[in-house]
């Protein structure tokens, strides 16, 4: 326990230092002084245009956490809500439920995000939804699967035949039941949120040079990883850490099987 | 009987759903096919040449019958041809699957087979060496995106040791690094589901009485609980396959190979209607495919769930 706060005391400070530190305008360019290394004006060194690459990480980070926070958000919500109900109601409601889940499945995320990007111009809150929806599919199999689980026991036939309105027993006693399992896979997918955007950035796709993102940094200088290994080595950090916190941080201990068996 | 006939009827909704959705949607893009094919030749947007090239492209005809001449035309096999280049859609999707597919199903099936061996011994040993193993593969696999561990192979290969070449050549070592690549990645979250399948038996009576009584351990494991393991391995896998088709797509790109997500961006550059419609109806096709037959092996096995 005591880890995880200091985890999360880390993501705060990380979280205020991304959107508060003042740093230098991203789109200047400055010839004269490319491939600095690191100084005191530019922290972390200039890159092949002289860009300040501190300005462009700060940036990258906050397109990033945009993107996590807006697709864990949509499919979170809408996961578990739709697959609840889906597990709770059955019926028509259910298969349509199902439905849902099997078609956004079905869709290559990159597909989606194609689309979109040429429907609505590719920035960081679309790319949010789109991987918000592109996500919900598991989180509906999942809370549903949980859902039915619950349902069997007692005590919900017992709220059932009381009267309890089927909202409140929905969501005051089996979602808080289902909560632990749902946090764990939250944690999971934000971690592969952040690698599903870094690789469509890398692709191409929101390669607007004015708007950095780590994977299209990457894309950037992948042909400097011998000449200016830092160059490659930030954007790579900032990726693997940010993924490693989300996956350790909704990690739950408890839910593991700590029972041994005759094999141990 | 019955369940059959629901199976086949959604997937027939679902199909249907879909190329409405994909007609409509790929027609809402601001910039038409006609726009971008004028570009591209440095032709001049005047009244008379886009509407020439409209009517050639034949997207003049109202939508309900540009959808029902090419629905009815792809039910029959043929495809048609491309808005752009003119080639015929089925061959360009013939030719380009094998890169696509061989990348991503021998990815996952060597994946799949070094998972149950490695599942297998991680559940029998609980904390040692293999166990670790999984659950390193399994953070590494969510922390490192995969086209960082590409340029850095490509990196450490071809430019240090110099021993492959991945851009020259008929790219055949591009293809081994990408299979290689696609099975590293599914080897972490399958193999922990390998483990913790065994483990749940392992907790049964069965397997305590028949240990106790004095069958060796793994005789027990791999002859008597591999049923319950290798079912969840088969549904684990049924959702991965669904990537086949768009999961390369960052291995293609990274290792310049010409396959299905490269021609998919492209056919998105110019706008071509007829590659983009035809691309999501394929991805269909291949999941229902995917879905009946490992519904069928599972069903073999023995081990029905709900898939």
């Amino acid at each position: 326990m005591k880890k995880k706060l200091i985890l999360w005391a880390f993501f705060a400070v990380f979280v205020l230092f991304l959107f508060l530190v003042p740093h230098q305008n991203i789109k200047l360019t400055d010839i004269l002084n490319t491939y600095q290394g690191c100084s005191r004006e530019h922290l972390l060194g200039t890159d092949n245009l002289g860009r300040d690459l501190f300005a462009l990480m700060v940036t990258g980070g906050q397109r990033t956490l945009l993107v996590v926070f807006i697709a864990t958000l949509i499919s979170f919500i809408g996961g578990s809500l739709l697959g609840m109900i889906a597990a709770y109601e059955g019926g028509l409601l259910r298969s349509l439920i199902q439905f849902i889940a099997d078609f956004v499945t079905v869709v290559p995320s990159l597909v989606m995000a194609l689309i979109f990007s040429a429907l609505f111009g590719f920035s960081a809150p679309m790319a949010g939804v789109i991987f918000g929806i592109g996500n919900i599919g598991q989180y509906i199999n999942l809370a549903e699967g949980l859902t039915s689980g619950m349902k069997e026991r007692d005590f919900i036939s017992a709220e059932t035949s009381i009267g309890l309105p089927r909202a409140s027993i929905l969501f005051l006693h089996i979602f808080p039941n289902i909560m632990r399992q749902l946090f764990v896979y939250m944690g999971n997918n934000a971690s592969s949120v952040v690698l599903q955007y870094a690789g469509l950035a890398f692709i191409g796709l929101g390669t607007d040079v004015t708007n950095p993102d780590w994977g299209t940094l990457l894309y950037q200088y992948r042909v400097y990883v011998l000449t200016y290994p830092r160059l490659v080595i930030c954007p790579i950090a900032a990726i693997c850490l940010l993924a490693l916190f989300f996956h350790f941080a909704f990690d739950d201990a408890r839910i593991k099987e700590t029972e041994l068996t005759i094999y141990d | 009987m019955k369940r059959i006939a629901i199976y086949l009827i959604k997937w027939a909704i679902i199909f249907l759903v879909a190329s409405i959705l994909v007609f409509t949607v790929v027609r809402m893009m601001p910039s038409t096919p006609v726009d971008k094919w004028l570009d591209a030749y440095h032709l001049p947007h005047t009244e008379e040449n886009v509407a020439f090239m409209t009517q050639k492209m034949g997207l003049d005809k109202p939508l309900y019958a540009q959808y029902v001449q090419w629905i009815g035309n792809f039910l029959h096999g043929d495809w048609g041809v491309s808005l752009v280049s003119g080639e015929d859609i089925r061959q360009r999707f013939l030719d380009k699957m094998p890169y696509s597919f061989s990348i991503g199903i021998l990815g996952l099936l060597i994946g799949a087979a070094s998972s149950f061996f490695l599942g297998y011994r991680a559940a029998l040993h609980r904390n040692r060496f293999c166990d670790r193993l999984t659950t390193f593969l399994t953070i590494f696999s969510q922390s490192v995106p995969m086209f960082v561990l590409s340029i850095l192979i490509i990196n450490a290969f071809s430019v240090r040791l110099r021993i492959a070449s991945f851009f020259t050549g008929d790219g055949k070592y591009a293809i081994v690094a990408s299979i290689l690549l696609t099975a590293l990645y599914a080897t972490g979250g399958l193999s922990r589901v390998v483990r913790s399948a065994f483990r749940d038996e392992m907790s049964k009576s069965y397997v305590k009485f028949m240990v106790s009584r004095g069958f060796s351990r793994e005789t027990v494991l791999l002859r008597h609980a591999y049923k319950p393991p290798l079912a969840s391995l088969v549904s684990a896998v049924i959702t991965r396959f669904a990537g086949v088709f768009g999961g390369s797509t960052v291995l293609e790109f990274a290792f310049a190979i010409p396959g299905l997500s490269t021609m998919l961006v492209s056919a998105m550059d110019s706008r071509d209607y007829a590659i983009l419609q035809t691309y999501i109806l394929v991805v269909i096709i291949w999941m229902f495919l995917v879905h009946l037959v490992l519904n069928l092996v599972l069903h073999l096995i023995g081990a029905r769930r709900d898939a």
